[in-house]
């Protein structure tokens, strides 16, 4: 082989060296990421309104909120429906019959300046409702007082400005009776992308504001509050479900897999059965599991529990029934009876296979997690990816799914390079983390040996030690 | 170890072993009159009050199946879904009329869809058999349609938007927050018929199980003076703006949005309800409603024998409590 | 070169030959089988894997068995292993008859059957823990079996770090740790290559001579039968059935230099007429394709 032999990148199950495997497993990850990114960045999308000061009326059927991100025709209908508004208002002035209404309708009129009072600095987060304040930004504003750097109004909302501010001028301390005029809504201009479209920086920045969120308070009361635990305790929580369902499966399914595999008895009584039963779909017990285990932490459990089970059993029986005979055979001919052939050489000996079950079982665990957490009570990150997705806020939704995954996957990279320190006797490749871990091992148990060295010289066999004074 | 390990696991397992001592435990799900009691909730009323009591946050489908799972002492239900799951799961007794539909239940269409009749031959997605479904069938024995002219899909109500959205179904049945959504996610959609068009079809209470209210009726009767210091609450202008911060931000939508929700949710005052309590026969009783609604169910074979409605609703608390 | 050996009777013995065979015999029988058939249902009947086989091994006797492959030679040992159980007839070690396996006759198998979760030293000690005995000295005893075999080196290595040759030499270790009263041996060497199968039996035959041990040898190797037996059994296939039973006449101590000589060629030449009597005037040349005409210069 020459040094300049160009890679082979195809060639019929050969493998790749070191490098080609290492830009190929970023690239296997990059590849989704970069079509991720030109969706997301890409300029393939409509033109979309988004909503920077709304307003309301009557004739239309939702309320538009300050964030929201409208169509062209929608966007034209909202601003027609409120200028159509203020034209009736007007109208009626010049009538002579002002338009009247309530203090409370003419507040939220007035409210709709906040994000623009927010954004600009005339009013404090936390004084959303304070009317006196709001009312009072109105009138400096009309006056001319304030700057606005951050969010401009637009000439036509300075004349309403201008107008309201007289009346509310007009009206002293109290509040007008007859209708104010509503700011016309503004937007900005943005990329209509289709809503479960979320940006990549978008995710990561809601991922870290949720991952830095603190632990909400209980309410005075002691209570709890009835939303919001933070990211981190939902994944706890999710960790639970499925630490305790692979827990509760593998408690059951490896002894009874392990018996299965050895006793052609077991075998033959569980197996038919075992094999009938993970057929039926776990969820379609769904209610059963309610009605028998609550609706908190036990029918979740025993959904992953019943989804993972059945497949263990047969996979440990089979893996059981793996176990080269003539190990058994050779062990029988040593002088093992039947139970030290179940101790000392069935069990040990499928034990790196009963750990690669294992990890696979964990494996399924996670795929039904989602299911299980909506049973009952919804809890964990299932209850983020379930709430927040109906309400379309998938910034939210992609950090809780990308976390299942990157714990899935993580977990799995770990379990397998711990097989490595664990069966050091078998012949699996031990890949990055399994070559670390190995050092590390390799490293303690040689500072070990040489410290045990080290006492032997010290205390020569034989010697009787000294009692402590 | 293992013998560790599986001491641990039954720990884990014992909190729903052991339910003897637990508080009345109420399912509520995103229907605005449900959502009120949020109020009390994070008031510390019920504490207050002396009654130990949980508020379950559920999907409205669910709490009625854990209701039926015997996972619940009490549920938020319509007087007709009530019905429908004692004719199938388990009977219960309404104490509380917390509100009646007046326009949030709406039947949403998309574009181009401009009325009931428009709907002949169409698909609509809502949840079979519930409130919305028996919405959608009243409107269509107003305007001379039938169920058979129509393709039902049946879809939970809070996916509703995204299914009216994905262009699968040409109309929908849905309560708000879900109806709302839908009407923003699908622009020029419209509601064609809502609950303001049948005021006091749909009646939302509190149902408790028969077993809980005769072991617990005292817990029970302070839970409805709750509820009535809540209406207080709500209808006291000043409050307005709190009670509306508590309320939107269970269901996650912003304060200003949510109010229009309570337009759509005649929340009834003490002498509304005491009045919806009188037995008659229109939907202004809650008696005439859910016997119109028991009627409907059987002809459009929700379920098969007309069911005896005098069980499902007691107004011996409510009375206490209001007449005081 | 045939002509040379046909004039040599392989039955001819020398003086010091005839002599150790006296000894030999005049041992008492480790192993008897008498009258043992062993018959399989298959799907197009029954196969009759061994019939009527007789025969005995006497103390510290080196017995080789050998035959064609299918001759039954493994059914043959997998039931003295005590691994399968005969159709009629008796097994018996010292007199005494055989039930199951047992560590009176301890086994090295043609595959590697070292545990692959223990060390060198742990697959050694096996046996002796088996039977209860402590750790400490079960793994003295390794030891010292280890040594035997010269791997005190490897104590601590996993099989999978083992050549084939050395696992090999620790399964004969570890069969020897419970000292038992006969060693079976099924084509232990069967899946070595040349150079290591010829030091293995160099090894074998001097473990043979230092310790108190009978051994019951498979192989299909007509080579190594000769080389390392007093006596060779010779299986007929189908049905499995002694054909002869063969007292080799070379002399020990053996070397690899009398492969050449006239008993050891004899006794190789009459093994070859009891195994294949009717291949050796049929077929022994191919039928002649030319497919070349590049450098006919190979012949």
């Amino acid at each position: 082989m020459s040094a300049h032999n160009p890679t082979q990148w195809f060639a019929v199950r050969k493998e790749l060296g070191k490098g080609p495997a290492a830009i190929l497993m970023a690239a296997s990850f990059l590849i989704p990421f970069s079509v991720w990114c030109i969706a997301a960045y890409g300029p393939f999308w409509d033109v979309a309104y988004e909503v920077t000061l709304s307003a309301e009326s009557p004739s239309l059927q939702v309320v538009h909120v300050p964030g929201e991100k409208l169509t062209e025709k929608p966007w034209g209908e909202f601003k027609s429906t409120i200028e159509a508004d203020n034209a009736e208002v007007l109208k009626n002035k010049e009538a002579g019959q002002p338009t009247l209404t309530t203090t409370r309708q003419n507040k939220k009129t007035l409210r709709q300046i906040t994000p623009a009072a927010l954004a600009n600095g005339w009013l404090d987060k936390g004084q959303e409702t304070d009317d006196e304040s709001i009312r009072e930004v109105w009138k400096n504003l009309a006056a001319g007082k304030l700057d606005e750097s951050d969010l401009e109004l637009s000439a036509e909302n300075l004349d309403i400005v201008k107008s309201n501010a007289a009346a509310l001028t007009a009206a002293g301390t109290e509040w007008p009776t007859e209708s104010l005029l509503k700011l016309l809504p503004q937007a900005d201009l943005k990329y209509a992308r289709p809503v479960y479209l979320i940006a990549p920086h978008e995710v990561a920045l809601s991922a870290w504001k949720s991952l830095r969120a603190k632990t909400p308070k209980p309410m005075a009361d002691g209570s709890e509050s009835s939303e919001k635990k933070t990211l981190l305790q939902r994944y706890q929580e999710s960790l639970r479900t499925i630490f305790l369902g692979f827990l509760l499966g593998a408690l059951v399914a490896v002894p009874l897999g392990i018996m299965a595999g050895t006793y052609d008895f077991c075998s033959k009584l569980f197996e038919p059965f075992v094999d009938f039963f993970r057929y039926m779909p776990a969820p379609a017990f769904g209610v059963v599991l309610m009605a028998v285990f609550g609706l908190e932490l036990g029918p979740k459990i025993m959904l992953v529990f019943l989804g993972t089970f059945p497949h263990a059993v047969l996979m440990v029986a089979n893996t059981t029934r793996q176990l080269e005979k003539p190990l058994l055979e050779a062990a029988q001919t040593l002088g093992a009876n039947q139970r030290q052939l179940v101790r000392r050489v069935v069990i040990p000996g499928i034990m790196p296979n009963l750990y690669n079950d294992l990890r696979i079982l964990l494996g399924w665990a996670w795929t039904w997690l989602v299911i299980a957490e909506l049973m009952g009570f919804k809890s964990g990150l299932t209850e983020i990816i379930d709430t927040r997705g109906r309400r379309f806020q998938f910034e939210y939704v992609y950090p809780a799914i990308l976390l299942i995954g990157i714990s899935g996957f993580i977990t799995d990279q770990i379990l397998s390079a711990l097989s490595r320190v664990f069966f050091p006797w078998t012949h699996s490749s031990p890949g990055l983390l399994g070559r670390f871990l190995g050092w590390l091992t390799n490293g303690i148990r040689g500072t070990l040996t040489s410290l045990t060295n080290n006492r032997e010289i010290l205390t020569p066999k034989g010697s009787v030690a000294e009692p402590l004074p | 170890m293992k013998l560790n390990l599986f001491a641990c696991l039954l720990l884990c397992l014992t909190p729903f072993a052991a339910r003897s001592a637990e508080p009345l435990k109420i399912g509520y799900s995103d229907w605005p009159g449900w959502v009120a009691w949020e109020v009390a909730i994070k008031k510390g009323w019920f504490k207050e009050a002396g009654v130990d009591v949980e508020f379950v946050w559920m999907d409205y489908g669910k709490s009625m199946e854990a209701y039926a799972a015997d996972q619940l002492d009490g549920v938020g239900m319509t007087n007709g879904d009530a019905l429908v799951t004692g004719a199938t799961g388990k009977p219960s007794t309404c104490i509380i009329i917390n509100d009646y539909s007046n326009g949030n239940d709406m039947i949403i269409a998309k574009p181009g869809i401009e009325s009931i009749k428009d709907l002949k031959g169409k698909t609509v997605g809502l949840e079979e058999g519930f409130v919305d479904h028996l919405l959608l069938l009243k409107a269509f024995e107003l305007n001379g349609l039938s169920e058979s002219d129509v393709t039902i899909k049946n879809t939970p109500t809070n996916n509703t938007p995204q299914v009216l959205a994905s262009g699968e179904v040409d109309a929908i049945g849905a309560w708000q927050p879900s109806s709302g959504q839908a009407l923003k996610l699908v622009p020029g959609s419209k509601a064609i018929y809502t609950s303001k068009d049948v005021p006091g079809l749909i009646y939302d209470c509190l149902y408790v199980s028969e077993k809980s209210l005769k072991e617990h009726t005292a817990e029970w009767k302070k839970i409805t003076e709750v509820w009535y210091k809540v209406v207080d609450f709500i209808y006291d202008e000043k409050n307005l703006d709190e009670a509306l911060a508590i309320l939107s931000s269970r269901v996650g939508v912003k304060p200003e949005e949510y109010e229009p929700f309570l337009i759509g949710t005649k929340i009834l005052k003490p002498a509304e309800a005491l009045k919806a309590w009188e037995k008659g026969d229109g939907l202004d009783s809650i008696y005439g409603s859910t016997k119109i609604v028991d009627d409907f169910n059987v002809k459009y074979k929700v379920y098969e024998k007309p069911v005896n409605i005098e069980p499902y609703l007691d107004p011996t608390l409510t009375k206490e409590v209001l007449s005081k | 070169m045939i002509a040379t050996i046909s004039d040599l009777d392989y039955r001819r013995q020398s003086a010091p030959v005839a002599a150790r065979f006296d000894r030999i015999k005049q041992r008492p029988h480790v192993l008897d089988v008498v009258g043992l058939h062993k018959r399989f249902d298959a799907s197009h009947g029954q196969v009759v894997a061994l019939q009527d086989i007789n025969f005995c091994v006497h103390r510290r006797e080196f017995l080789c068995v050998i035959g064609q492959s299918g001759c039954g030679k493994s059914t043959l040992i997998r039931i003295l292993a005590g691994l399968e159980t005969p159709t009629e007839g008796q097994v018996l070690v010292d007199g005494k008859p055989v039930n199951g396996p047992g560590r009176d006759r301890g086994m090295v198998f043609q595959g590697y059957t070292l545990f692959p979760w223990l060390t060198v030293k742990q697959n050694v000690m096996f046996g002796p823990q088996m039977a209860g005995k402590s750790s400490s000295s079960a793994e003295s005893e390794a030891r010292q079996w280890i040594s035997l075999v010269g791997l005190e080196k490897f104590e601590n290595n996993y099989p999978h770090q083992l050549s084939g040759g050395m696992k090999q030499r620790v399964a004969i270790a570890r069969a020897l740790a419970n000292e038992p009263r006969i060693l079976l041996m099924d084509e232990p060497f069967g899946a070595l290559d040349a150079q290591t199968r010829a030091q293995m039996q160099n090894y074998l035959l001097q473990i043979w001579k230092n310790i108190d041990i009978t051994i019951l040898f498979i192989t299909h190797d007509l080579d190594e039968a000769i080389y390392l037996a007093d006596r060779i059994l010779v299986l007929d296939a189908r049905p499995g059935r002694v054909k002869e039973i063969i007292e080799v006449p070379v002399p020990r101590p053996r070397g690899m230099e009398q492969f050449i000589e006239p008993e050891f060629l004899a006794t190789k030449q009459r093994m070859q007429e009891l195994i294949h009597p009717h291949s050796q005037h049929k077929d022994t040349h191919l039928p002649i394709l030319r497919m070349t005409h590049a450098g006919d210069d190979v012949e």
